[in-house]
């Protein structure tokens, strides 16, 4: 009776985790929802920042997008050892999860190197609102603000998901592998979910 | 706590979809660059591509494949809204243009 209760406890608070977890991940797209809406909106309605016009001016243009496309198997490459991390866990390989985790944690750490590099190249060639060029280009300076804004607020969760797989790995070390397999599937839910936004960030703000 | 978990992964498969979305991706480079004066057409291929990439990530990583209706009605929410917000801005964006 009791080993009947304490495993309806577990399901409960598995459950219960999982679809909190799915509430938190819903609000996550309405909020990047409805700044991407109103980013397609701003193209397709504004005439200086209008789809067919190249969003970025030539120089700097391929080794931006080269960034871009790197970070994008970067993300997609973590998210693969996520998944690899989570079936260790639960398989019992403890020393297998440890190592995929932190090689997620090493690579979302390079996603954000890649990225600082990337605004370091855009900032030398005067992308960034308020410059001279995006003053005399207003369409441009509408785009640079979506672009940062986008990004940055990207670049912040991939901070918190770096923060949520740290405290993870930093939980595992004597942890019961089953109470690790949880974590590490809570905080691989808010990962991928924060490659998916990349996947669509992606062709939007580099190839349209 | 239950010292039992189930293994969900299969590590041949999680491999084909790792694989498959870096070919997407590529796909999604090459669209881009080949339709030029079409970009409309490359922009829509290109969050066609987008959209199956983050099918695959949710159903396989995410593991929505396995999971009761009740994730799917709350991303359907999720996604209704969007689409709201999405279509809703059209009217003003065909009308502005007389």
């Amino acid at each position: 009776m009791d080993a009947a209760i304490t495993l309806n406890a577990d399901w409960r608070e598995e459950e219960g985790g999982k679809v909190g977890l799915w509430l938190f991940i819903l609000s996550e797209i309405l909020l990047f929802g409805a700044f991407l809406a109103s980013y397609v909106g701003t193209r397709l309605g504004n005439p200086d920042c209008a789809l067919g016009v190249v969003a970025w001016p030539e120089a700097g243009h391929l080794p931006g997008l080269t960034m871009a496309a790197l970070n994008t198997v970067i993300l997609l490459t973590s998210s693969y050892t996520m998944v690899r991390a989570i079936s260790r866990a639960e398989r019992g390989d403890r020393a297998g999860f440890r190592a995929n985790l932190i090689a997620t944690i090493v690579l979302g750490l390079g996603f954000l190197v890649v990225k600082s590099a990337e605004y370091a190249l855009k900032v030398s060639h005067g992308y960034y609102p308020g410059s001279e060029l995006a003053r005399a280009n207003p369409g441009l300076s509408i785009f640079l603000s979506y672009y940062y804004l986008l990004t940055i607020l990207h670049g912040l969760h991939i901070v918190a998901g770096l923060i949520w797989n740290g405290v993870a790995f930093y939980a595992s070390g004597d942890a019961p592998m089953p109470a690790v397999a949880r974590r590490a599937e809570y905080a691989g839910l808010y990962w991928h979910f924060v490659d998916v936004i990349w996947v669509f960030l992606f062709p939007l703000l580099y190839l349209i | 706590m239950s010292q039992d978990t189930t293994i969900h992964h299969d590590d041949a498969l999680d491999l084909g979809v790792y694989l498959a979305l870096l070919s997407l991706t590529a796909v999604t480079l090459a669209v881009s660059h080949f339709t030029h004066g079409g970009r409309i057409m490359a922009v829509s291929l290109a969050l066609l591509i987008a959209s199956f990439k983050a099918s695959l990530i949710g159903f396989y990583f995410m593991g929505l494949r396995r999971e009761r209706a009740m994730m799917f009605v709350i991303l359907g929410i999720g996604a209704l809204a969007v689409l709201i917000l999405l279509v809703g801005i059209l009217p003003d964006l065909t009308f502005a243009r007389f």
